[in-house]
């Protein structure tokens, strides 16, 4: 559905991905996990033509090219920020995108309903927004990105900075999604999340892939990992680089993410 | 006890220190300001600025050029030469002349008709904005006129034929001029006292009047209320609040992520602006409708010269308009720099631009100068259509500048928008 060739962007001196290559099936929900910085919001924008890569090949199969706009309507966004408008009703909202993305007068009332409904909102579908919750906000950021039938869903952190009943919520709008053969791109900091729901998990960092394999397979290769590090330190004298790092690991998305990002801040 | 108070305090001024736009408006703004100001009211300490004045001399005799060349040399008023009257109703009109005055067939010196007695009474017709400068007119003819007669005096041979004419005229004595005018006044007061009076009277006003007709009346329309006079000042503070709004919802919208989102939906970045542009437009011509009908009401008596004309110019105003605001928009990347910024340039251009103080009260060079502020074409644009009775030729002029700028400001800020990184992940 969406392949990065060795995909590079600059800005300045800046390299924001330096070759990053990834391949999204169709169908699947793929998790894009790094830490600040590595490329995600990056790649994201790149695969929804919002900028254009330095070097590199982006294609998006069966849509065509992102800066058509024939394949615009047919990928929805979730932005990092509450891109929704404080002053217009959850439904008025979604009515103006559903309009933007070229559905009719009464095909836009009528999905507005409906991704309300999706997204627990149906009750509050008339309140003007700038008074909901921060959590009730990013449902209705999702909405905003469903409206239109997607048949890519991009979600930027769509579950940062809300409640865990309102995170719980999400989660389950967007396995529902995979049910509807929705394509989703996933970027979050929350490792159980995408233990949770992603069919593959894609870790990169300082804007290269450093591994690209389903959950289980990954926290597999971990352990086996963590088995020699335990091997190690009954036979201290053994040389092994990562020794340091893999200390302590659990078999964990998260640890497996430490291991592959390091343990330094990242501001 | 102070400790906690002196360390507040100093956060404070760190915190307004580190805002760069903050300390610029409280530091740097005021001296400009201030500056602006000076420059503005520098005619002030200098006396007044010399007032315009056209004046049609249909009596074209030596007299009456001597007259005129007397009014030049004072200072106070600088001579425009209509063809006719009509061309100088056109100079009022256009705002280019204060008043225009007439000087009748048979005028000649009006130093001989002082000498006679007789007052002398211009016709004319008036900017009635500027009606609070026919004082200085009027005051700035009289001293020409008396400068003239003392001229004639100066020079006995030429002062013996205005006296001959002037006893001529005014059947007077054969008595030298101070005997004869007891003379006369004597035979005044015995034959009937009320004459002398009148004199008194025409005396305190001067020995030269102006009877000047309000332009609109002249032109046989409704005569401009001070409601009309002022209605383009408030149309163009509107303006600036409909602008300054919109620009700040634009970059709001850049801020929020809401503006990433239309980007992303499949429509052209232009259809983006676009939108932004039809709503500022609408919202400044509401506005201005609003104003013209709140101003229509019988109490404010104001009445259109031309709706149609009237139509143009707040169209053409509002489209200005929208230049403005996409110039603003794309001056700052947050809300509240672009809030300072966009108060700052509008206040400035609002006041160079006559929105406070009418331009003819700034110093010549500054006239000229606020040709550059969309203000000062929105005030003629605007004044053109309720008051001062614009032709279509009339208009088309600051019809033409208003949508010169708001083509440039928007091409302007849809470049700086296409290349500024509006959309951030």
């Amino acid at each position: 559905m969406l392949v990065l060739h060795e995909v590079t962007k600059s800005f300045g001196r800046t390299q924001a991905l330096a070759g990053l290559s990834l391949r999204v099936e169709p169908g699947e929900v793929l998790g894009l996990l790094g830490p600040n910085g590595a490329g995600k919001t990056t790649t994201i924008s790149l695969a929804v033509g919002l900028m254009r890569p330095t070097s590199g090949r982006i294609e998006l199969e069966g849509l065509g090219s992102p800066h058509e706009r024939a394949t615009r309507a047919r990928i929805g966004v979730a932005p990092q920020s509450l891109a929704i408008y404080g002053e217009l009703t959850a439904a008025e909202n979604l009515i103006l995108f559903g309009g933007l993305y070229g559905l009719g007068r009464k095909d836009r009332r009528r999905r507005a309903a409906e991704v309300l409904e999706q997204v627990g909102l149906a009750d509050r579908a008339d309140d003007r927004t700038a008074g909901f919750s921060g959590g009730m906000k990013r449902r209705l950021n999702l909405a905003a990105a469903l409206v239109h039938r997607p048949r890519l869903l991009l979600l930027d952190e769509p579950t940062a900075g809300v409640d865990p009943q309102s995170r719980s919520a999400l989660l389950d709008t967007i396995r529902d999604l995979r049910d509807d053969s929705i394509t989703v791109v996933y970027t979050t900091h929350y490792m159980e999340e995408a233990e949770r729901l992603c069919d593959r998990v894609a870790i990169v960092d300082r804007g290269r892939l450093l591994t690209l394999d389903t959950v289980e397979a990954l926290i597999r290769r971990h352990a086996d990992d963590t088995s020699r590090v335990h091997e190690i330190i009954e036979k201290p004298r053994a040389p092994q680089p990562r020794l340091a790092r893999a200390v302590g690991a659990t078999g964990d998305l998260e640890s497996v993410f430490l291991e592959l990002t390091g343990r330094n801040y990242r501001d | 006890m102070i400790g906690p108070i002196v360390q507040l305090a100093l956060k404070d001024m760190r915190l307004l220190v580190r805002d760069k736009l903050g300390a610029f408006f409280t530091f740097a703004f005021p001296i400009l300001y201030a500056l602006l100001f000076g420059l503005m009211f520098a005619g002030a300490t200098e006396g007044p600025s010399a007032v315009p004045l056209a004046i049609v001399d249909l009596d074209g005799s030596a007299g009456s050029g001597a007259f005129i060349d007397e009014i030049e040399d004072s200072g106070m008023i600088s001579v425009l030469w209509p063809a006719d009257e009509a061309d100088g109703r056109r100079l009022v009109r256009r705002g280019k002349a204060a008043a225009v005055v007439i000087l009748e067939p048979g005028f000649g010196d009006p130093a001989e008709s002082m000498l006679a007695g007789d007052r002398i009474t211009l016709r004319g017709t008036v900017d009635p904005s500027r009606r609070p400068e026919t004082a200085v007119l009027r005051g700035a003819m009289q001293a020409a006129l008396l400068s003239r007669t003392a001229r004639l005096l100066q020079d006995p041979e030429a002062a013996q034929v205005a006296i001959d004419r002037a006893r001529v005229s005014a059947d007077d004595s054969e008595n030298a001029f101070a005997a004869g005018l007891l003379a006369g006044l004597d035979a005044a007061l015995a034959a009937a006292p009320g004459s002398v009076a009148d004199a008194a009277e025409g005396l305190s006003e001067g020995p030269l009047g102006l009877d000047l007709e309000d332009l609109s009346a002249a032109e046989r329309r409704t005569p401009a209320t001070a409601f009309a006079l002022t209605f383009a000042q408030g149309a163009a503070w509107g303006l600036m609040a409909c602008a300054l709004g919109s620009s700040l919802s634009l970059v709001g919208e850049r801020n929020s992520g809401t503006l990433v989102r239309l980007t992303l939906a499949p429509v052209h970045r232009w259809q983006i602006l676009a939108g932004k542009a039809v709503a500022c437009f609408l919202t400044s011509m509401l506005m201005l409708c609003v104003l013209a009908a709140f101003f229509h009401l019988p109490f404010f008596g104001v009445r259109m010269s031309s709706y149609p004309l009237l139509a143009a110019a707040m169209a053409a105003s509002s489209f200005a308009f929208v230049g403005v605001m996409m110039f603003v928009a794309v001056s700052g990347r947050t809300v509240a720099a672009v809030e300072g910024f966009g108060r700052a340039v509008l206040l400035v251009l609002a006041l160079a631009g006559g929105a406070a103080v009418p331009v003819f009260f700034m110093p010549g060079w500054m006239q000229s100068v606020a040709g550059v502020s969309p203000f000062r074409w929105v005030i003629e644009a605007l004044d053109g259509a309720v008051w001062r009775g614009f032709g279509p030729a009339e208009m088309l002029l600051p019809v033409s500048v208003l949508v010169g700028i708001g083509l440039i400001g928007f091409a302007v800020g849809a470049a700086a928008f296409r290349h500024g990184r509006a959309i951030d992940g």
